[in-house]
């Protein structure tokens, strides 16, 4: 009967391991718990003992691969069939040798000397009895020891297709890689204590064991620090958590700064947004120089004292009310894909540089608010969030957003999308330029706009109208204000 | 580290296999006896060796290899009556295997099908007990109301030498105490608690501690079946004698890892597990009675086919082993039937016959 070795949970949960060294090869007789092979999980290095008696007929993973738990990894025709053909060359060992195996050779034999694998070095041409993979594999075992017998309380955990754990290294180590890796290779214990079952003399006596806690291991693999290179100072030649420390800042070139909270936000909402949305980005410029006599002429107006009237509370207007014409603009894609989540109210997101970092605090139902009402909204969320103190309700659940890249100078950026929202406007500063009125050349304020939007959802019909309306309410909002 | 048990340790057989005298313990075994060690020994570590090879077949979620504790465990364990009730740790599988549980039977706690799998009362040997030291406490309420029965017998306990830095071991030893409670404290100092070597559990030799607590306290070499169950047999009949609890240090050593799911050579030296092989507990019982005439070659052999037998009987009935019925569970809860019990199997019973592949739920379970 063929069998096929599944890869064992060796730890408790854990969903792969990566295979270091096979000790057998194809066309060898292996004894119930021989050792076929390591491998090296999230926890530990370990021998891999045969369920099996009988001849390899194939190996199913290569040394360096990562193998799924529950993913078969040798196949072994069962002895029974296999017995006539291997016995006169390979005969059952007598019980004590067996015993030394299983014992660890606590019975003062070494296992290495006494159990030699017979090697058959034929792959390519298998045996008779031994049939070919693909043969085979139509037929699943049957009876009580058979495939169905996975189950989730035994050692192989939960399947999980492609379930990704931790692995202590990503660099693949040969079969006699024994000794410590080349230099800059992430840390690894080198394995020289023979206390798995079947290993009882270790000849790797002369290696240097690294000693270090789990928790130093953990921080030299994140500080990039090769643990072979750390002189140790804890007690019995281990290594301290400060010993790492103290190698990485040897070893820097860069100070690696700890991201605030609002940092760590901004990087986890930019990285999703960036790669799940595929962005487009549209840009006009626009000459607002009415604009701007309109809010010069507000500043000088007594009972507008105390409100800031900038452009971006005319972008903010223009952009609100396109928002609340096209409310495809204003909204999310669903989770499942399927559904586009239309919000019925406008919440304006403005991105702010705030003492904690960018903050996108909103102004809820903003396509209904008036000149004054905006002014008088934007002025206090900005003022909020330059204190650092918008609350945090105030920082979610905006439907679109603006950032105002002008007050920095700059005429314009891509920018990406606030999680969840499918569009998004930049506005750049307001310069005086050369643009052409009536067929001459003559100095007009002029600004940037772009604006980016989600692909997935806005077709470059939609997101070029949505900005042209901006551009054009910004051009004469005077006159849209009073004709609507 | 911690190899040498110092000038306090009793032994009565060298590593080397040669008897040597104590003046305060002796025991004398006949041949018989010593031939019956033997092989309790080479059957503990067989079976302990077969469980952790079915972990790494993926047949178990885990294992607590004794390897290594062996005369400890089976020293201890004879030492007592039958009658006498033993509280394990989750490692005691040489003790279980001296009072007759069948190694097959430890398996399903550790494949995840029972919950203990074995009646305390049928073998006179308690649960493994998963957190840390808290069988001390069991054991001595055990050995208190054995006393207050006026039934003469003792009670043994183990736990390691990371438990005796748990608060339940102190208050364990402290109620013993005052009560006089006929119970032996059996630790094994297996020198590690996981990755903590000894020198972070305890500033003295851990038998010392027993004299604050006002009982004796005495080491014994672990690696030595003989002087173990000598030094046992001593504290039990002083227990049953009325004359209170001892603490009896093993000083051994676990060869193997914690569990399978710990590597030792992350926080230990080769050099520490090459002193201990050298003192292994089976190879100079071996020594002795090959020496001394008392086994021959055919014999030791038929001792290890007798060992492979079991190993194979452990790894055919463990693959064999069935899953439980998920009503099963509420059949452990109560002695007797409990109404509360009764309607939540029944709710279950019909909430599992709503899936479409309900029938195999009302059956025995064999999951094939």
């Amino acid at each position: 009967m063929l069998h096929e070795f599944r890869m064992p949970d060796a730890g408790e949960g854990l969903t792969e391991a990566e295979v270091l060294s096979w000790h057998v090869a194809v066309g060898d007789v292996v004894r119930v718990n021989q050792v076929l092979l390591e491998v090296e999980t999230a926890k530990a290095a370990v021998e891999l003992p045969s369920p099996y008696a009988g001849t390899v007929v194939a190996l199913l993973a290569e040394p360096g691969d990562v193998v799924p738990v529950g993913q078969p990894i040798i196949r072994i025709e069962d002895a029974a069939d296999a017995a006539a053909e291997p016995t006169a060359e390979a005969p059952a060992p007598p019980p004590t040798e067996r015993l030394h195996e299983a014992f660890g050779g606590a019975f003062g034999a070494d296992p290495a000397a006494s159990a030699p694998a017979p090697s058959a070095p034929a792959p390519s041409a298998p045996s008779p009895s031994a049939p070919s993979p693909s043969a085979a594999d139509p037929a699943p075992p049957a009876g009580p020891q058979g495939g169905q017998r996975q189950a989730v309380l035994v050692g192989y955990g939960i399947r999980e297709g492609s379930a990704k754990g931790r692995r202590p290294r990503a660099t693949p180590h040969g079969a006699e890689h024994v000794e410590p890796g080349p230099p800059g290779e992430a840390a690894r214990p080198v394995r020289i204590g023979g206390l798995e079952l079947g290993r009882a003399v270790e000849d790797r006596l002369g290696a240097r064991t690294v000693r270090a806690k789990p928790p130093v291991r953990r921080l030299a693999r994140d500080l990039g620090v090769d643990l072979e290179q750390v002189v140790p100072t804890g007690p019995e030649g281990t290594i301290t958590h400060d010993d790492v420390t103290r190698a990485a800042q040897a070893a820097a070139q860069s100070e690696a700064v700890p991201l605030s909270h609002v940092a760590r936000m901004m990087a986890r909402a930019m990285t999703e947004s960036a790669f799940s949305a595929p962005h487009v980005t549209e840009w006009v410029d626009v000459d607002v120089t009415r604009m701007m006599e309109l809010i010069r002429t507000a500043r000088g107006r007594e009972d507008l004292a105390g409100l800031a009237i900038t452009p971006l509370t005319f972008a903010a207007l223009g952009l609100a009310r396109a928002a609340r014409a096209h409310p495809t603009i204003n909204a999310s894609l669903a989770d499942d894909g399927e559904h586009l989540l239309v919000h019925r109210s406008v919440h304006l997101g403005i991105a702010v540089d705030s003492p904690r970092g960018l903050v996108v605090p909103r102004i809820p139902d903003a396509g209904e608010l008036d000149l004054r009402g905006m002014a008088d909204a934007l002025g206090r969320l900005v003022a909020t969030a330059r204190a650092g103190r918008s609350r945090p309700e105030d920082l979610r659940g905006s439907t679109i957003t603006i950032t105002n890249v002008g007050v920095f100078g700059i005429d314009a950026g891509t920018p990406i999308l606030n999680p969840g929202e499918v569009a998004i406007l930049a506005l750049g500063r307001v310069l005086a330029r050369p643009w052409v009125v009536d067929g001459a050349v003559v100095a007009r304020e002029v600004t940037t706009l772009a604006l980016s939007f989600d692909h997935r959802v806005v077709d470059g019909a939609l997101g070029s109208r949505v900005l042209r309306e901006v551009a054009d309410f910004m051009a004469d909002p005077a006159t849209a204000l009073a004709l609507g | 580290m911690a190899v040498d048990g110092g000038p306090e340790l009793v032994q009565l057989l060298t590593p080397e296999g040669v008897l040597v005298e104590h003046p305060d313990v002796a025991l004398v075994l006949t041949d018989e006896q010593w031939r019956e060690r033997y092989e309790l020994l080479v059957m503990v570590r067989r079976l302990d060796a077969e469980a952790t090879a079915l972990q790494r077949h993926g047949e178990l979620g885990l294992w607590a290899p004794c390897q290594g504790q062996e005369a400890a465990q089976v020293g201890a364990a004879l030492a007592t009556r039958p009658t006498e009730r033993i509280f394990p740790t989750y490692r005691e599988h040489g003790m279980a295997y001296v009072r007759g549980v069948d190694p097959v039977t430890l398996l399903g706690l550790f494949r995840g099908t029972t919950l203990g799998g074995w009646d305390p009362a049928d073998h006179g040997f308690n649960l493994y007990t998963i957190v840390i030291g808290d069988q001390t406490l069991h054991a001595v309420g055990y050995a208190m109301g054995a006393q207050r029965d006026g039934a003469h017998e003792g009670v043994l306990v183990c736990f390691g030498d990371g438990a005796s830095s748990q608060g339940d071991v102190a208050e364990a030893f402290v109620y013993a105490a005052v009560n006089d409670a006929p119970v032996v404290f059996f630790c094994q100092n297996n020198q590690w608690a996981i990755s903590e070597p000894l020198e972070r559990q305890t500033r003295i030799p851990l038998f010392k501690r027993a004299a604050g607590y006002g009982f004796p306290g005495v080491r014994v070499d672990g690696n030595d079946v003989l002087a173990v169950e000598a030094v046992v047999s001593a504290a039990l009949e002083r227990a049953r004698a009325g004359g209170g609890p001892t603490l009896v240090e093993a000083f051994t050593y676990r060869m193997g890892a914690h569990t399978t799911s710990d590597d030792p050579t992350r926080y230990r030296t080769t050099a520490e597990g090459e002193a201990w092989r050298l003192k292994d507990p089976i190879e100079r019982v071996r020594a002795h009675i090959v020496r001394s005439g008392i086994a021959d070659a055919a014999w030791l052999a038929e001792v290890e086919g007798r060992a492979e037998q079991l190993g194979e009987h452990m790894r055919t009935a463990c693959r064999a082993m069935p899953d439980p019925t998920p009503t099963s569970m509420f059949d452990q809860v109560y002695a007797e039937d409990h109404p509360v019990m009764d309607r939540e199997r029944a709710w279950l019973t019909s909430y599992l016959a709503g899936f479409t592949d309900a029938p195999h739920h009302a059956g025995a379970g064999g999951g094939q």
